[in-house]
């Protein structure tokens, strides 16, 4: 299974940076999507406040942490939401069951970012040439892993 | 944040059709949004839908305006940060 995403701009003249599409499920049951940059960085996955309302988070009944620290040291709030998440490709999805940070403040965060806990549970390839980024699960992996063990073979013979 | 359990699955023709609409709209900003980050648009909220942006000050106007031309299409809301600067 590959789930394919795309370079994109994250701010004015900034270098394009890899995201992809996935849908966050709302205390409705209902799909949000979302555009994820793809962030290896981060070591969880975490939305910005804006998507409070429409994941139907209650901020006065949430329980909210603050163990998340970036530049400058400061530590910002998080609600930490449990809720799924949803990769789909050609006929074929993958869904986690995680927690989610949500930000309570506008300024802590402006886009979704998709980190490591999810991230490592795919083998990430990206091109910004090719304008590729595949996230790839574990049945093609070992293909790819297959075939970059002849490149290493082939190049070394070289 | 942690990963619980991942569990895979089939999408049914109707949803595989609704996501390649979504898809196509994704190429779509991803080959455009550059034109889009402009002084004006600073702070703003686009929802895209059939390759149309529809501009918000918030998630939620961007949102209904995609959704009242568009009830049943899927889309994503993009955001044009209102400073410019590095992100790490």
């Amino acid at each position: 299974m590959i789930f394919k995403g795309r370079y994109s701009q994250t701010n004015w003249n900034n270098p394009l940076a890899p995201f992809v599409e996935a849908s966050v499920r709302a205390a409705d049951e209902k799909w949000i999507d979302m555009f994820f940059l793809i962030d290896l960085g981060a070591d969880g996955t975490y939305l910005p406040s804006k998507y409070m309302k429409e994941l139907g988070i209650q901020l006065e009944e949430a329980r909210i942490e603050n163990d998340v620290t970036g530049v400058g040291g400061q530590r910002v709030e998080y609600i930490p939401f449990i809720t799924q998440l949803k990769f789909e490709s050609n006929g074929d999805l993958r869904i986690f069951d995680l927690s989610i940070g949500v930000f309570t403040q506008e300024e802590s965060l402006d886009i979704p970012i998709l980190g490591r806990d999810v991230m490592n549970f795919f083998t990430l390839l990206c091109d910004l040439k090719a304008n590729l980024v595949w996230l790839i699960d574990e049945a093609d992996r070992m293909k790819l892993l297959r075939f970059c063990d002849e490149i290493e073979r082939h190049v070394s013979q070289v | 944040m942690a990963v619980f359990s991942v569990k895979t699955g089939k999408m049914s023709e109707e949803e595989i059709r609704r996501y390649r609409l979504l898809d196509e709209d994704l190429a779509w900003w991803t080959e455009n949004s550059a034109k889009f980050f402009v002084d004006e648009n600073r702070g703003k909220h686009i929802a895209v839908v059939n390759k149309e942006p529809f501009f918000g000050d918030t998630y939620q106007e961007a949102k209904e305006k995609a959704t009242a031309k568009y009830p049943n299409r899927r889309f994503v809301v993009h955001y044009i940060p209102s400073r410019r600067g590095k992100r790490i």
